[in-house]
């Protein structure tokens, strides 16, 4: 047994991955860990390297902030469906969304579409806020009900199932409100993200047109 | 002599084979088992990296290394930044664990404990010692989280029934993906974050669950793969409640760095 335990004990050694961590974008300058500097000998030569690298750590820290949103902005997190809305540090709103399904969705005569209805990961920001917004009804929300897709537009609206608001993020995607708060915090949706009327309105009162919001 | 016998594979008398097997069986998990521990204790031994170099009390020339590597640090940051994609910062000395876009903080997970342990061998070590403050990257989260998709076809749907009473209510994240017992995040080149959730001492609803049997238990610990390779690993303990969001909301391929330096 002891034998064999060092036989997989030794081959575990031989598979071990013996690359190192090595991102070529990511490793300059990086060699000073492998290299520690030699060049710097008296007290006075050590002071001057390390307010040179004070100085150089707040430009970097100026650069890191600049990239930073300046005022509110909107995160969602599919994994767990909740959704905050974030001032640096500071958390404003923390409240439960519902998020897509990633269900799928095949027509199966004419254009033989295909919908896959999941909440797309990245940064957005609010193109638009509207008020009892009304819903025009794509294609897919009458071919995954068996019902035909009508020809006129009038056909296609749909009062109040977004809630009292809806914030655009494009390409068909908002956040909006819910008739169904039962089913927050549960993956339901078709891309879209619902939020619950109080959070909703507290969102809506700290955000405006041009707002970030970061899905992930 | 029947034909069975003459195989080399069925050359013992069957009834032999059948009162033998339960003790090689056990024998073979239990050689299995003892080797897996002894490789993994070969290669992560007691070494640990300190975490959280202060800069007070530092001498000259090792304030200077230590503002060195906070530069980096902030200069890492910097490109992940600029890249645009999500990134995990795990600031070890504030103990926190963040997850950033665009420098703007999305999430962020409190850490309990944290500590590096590296191979012993020397070569290994000195990688492990590059490996901090650097970017981690093709990280795949283990176990994995699996998604079931559900595929309809739009000639196979009827119009709804409004006069069913119950509908389908899909599960909650934490329904569907509940926390592991321990998870690795496994990243390219030999790194690996390990996160351990600390279970409430009190009496809960987990201790009134069936406990786990021996086989679930030893599934549960090989999907985490101690035997792959690897020579440095960053061990985490978690809250509960935290280590579950993290383990939902981690998407695989998320760089992250770890950074082990603080203010000077």
């Amino acid at each position: 047994m002891a034998l064999g335990a060092l036989a997989l004990a030794f081959s575990g050694w031989v598979l071990v991955d013996r690359k190192p961590v090595r991102s070529a974008s990511w490793r300059e300058g990086g060699d000073a860990i492998l290299h520690p500097s030699t060049a710097v000998r008296d007290s006075a030569e050590l002071a001057r390297e390390a307010d040179r690298l004070r100085a150089e750590r707040k430009r970097l820290e100026a650069r890191v902030v600049a990239l930073q949103p300046r005022g509110n902005y909107v995160v969602v997190d599919r994994g767990n469906n909740r959704i905050y809305l974030r001032r640096g540090d500071s958390v404003l709103v923390d409240a439960p969304a519902s998020t897509g399904s990633g269900d799928i969705l095949q027509e199966t005569v004419g254009a033989k579409r295909t919908w896959v209805f999941d909440t797309p990961p990245g940064r957005f920001s609010i193109l638009s806020e509207r008020e009892d917004p009304v819903w025009t009804k794509p294609d897919w929300a009458f071919l995954e009900e068996g019902l035909p897709v009508p020809q006129r537009l009038a056909d296609r609206r749909d009062y109040g199932s977004l809630g009292e608001y809806a914030l655009d993020l494009g390409d068909g995607y908002m956040i909006h409100g819910t008739l169904y708060e039962r089913l927050l915090g549960r993956s339901v949706t078709h891309g879209c993200v619902r939020v619950g009327r109080e959070p909703l309105r507290a969102i809506v009162s700290k955000t405006r047109v041009g707002t970030p919001v970061f899905i992930f | 002599m029947n034909a069975w016998e003459e195989g080399p594979a069925l050359s013992e008398d069957p009834s032999r084979r059948g009162r033998h097997r339960p003790g090689a069986l056990m024998g073979a998990a239990a050689l299995a088992v003892f080797g897996v521990w002894s490789l993994s204790a070969t290669l992560f031994g007691t070494r640990t990296v300190t975490m959280g170099l202060e800069g007070e009390g530092l001498d000259g020339e090792a304030r200077v290394e230590n503002l060195r590597r906070m530069n980096r640090a902030l200069e890492t940051e910097l490109h992940l930044a600029e890249a645009g994609e999500p990134y995990i910062l795990l600031d070890a000395p504030g103990r926190v664990l963040v997850l950033k876009s665009h420098g703007a903080v999305l999430r962020k997970f409190p850490v309990l404990e944290a500590r590096v342990r590296v191979t012993r061998t020397p070569r290994r070590g000195r990688m492990a010692e590059t490996a901090l403050d650097t970017v981690w990257v093709q990280g795949a989260l283990l176990p994995e989280r699996k998604k079931e998709r559900m595929v309809t076809l739009s000639d196979t749907v009827s119009e709804p029934d409004l006069s069913a009473s119950v509908a389908y209510i899909p599960p909650t994240p934490e329904e569907e993906y509940p926390t592991p017992p321990a998870f690795r995040i496994r990243c390219s080149g030999g790194v690996s974050v390990l996160v351990r959730p600390e279970r409430p001492s009190a009496p809960s609803e987990e201790e009134s669950r069936p406990a786990l049997s021996l086989p679930a238990k030893m599934a549960q610990w090989l999907r985490l793969r101690p035997w792959a390779p690897g020579f440095m690993r960053v061990e985490l303990t978690m809250t509960e409640e935290e280590a579950g969001a993290l383990y939902r909301a981690y998407t695989d391929g998320t760089p992250l760095v770890v950074s082990t330096t603080n203010g000077s």
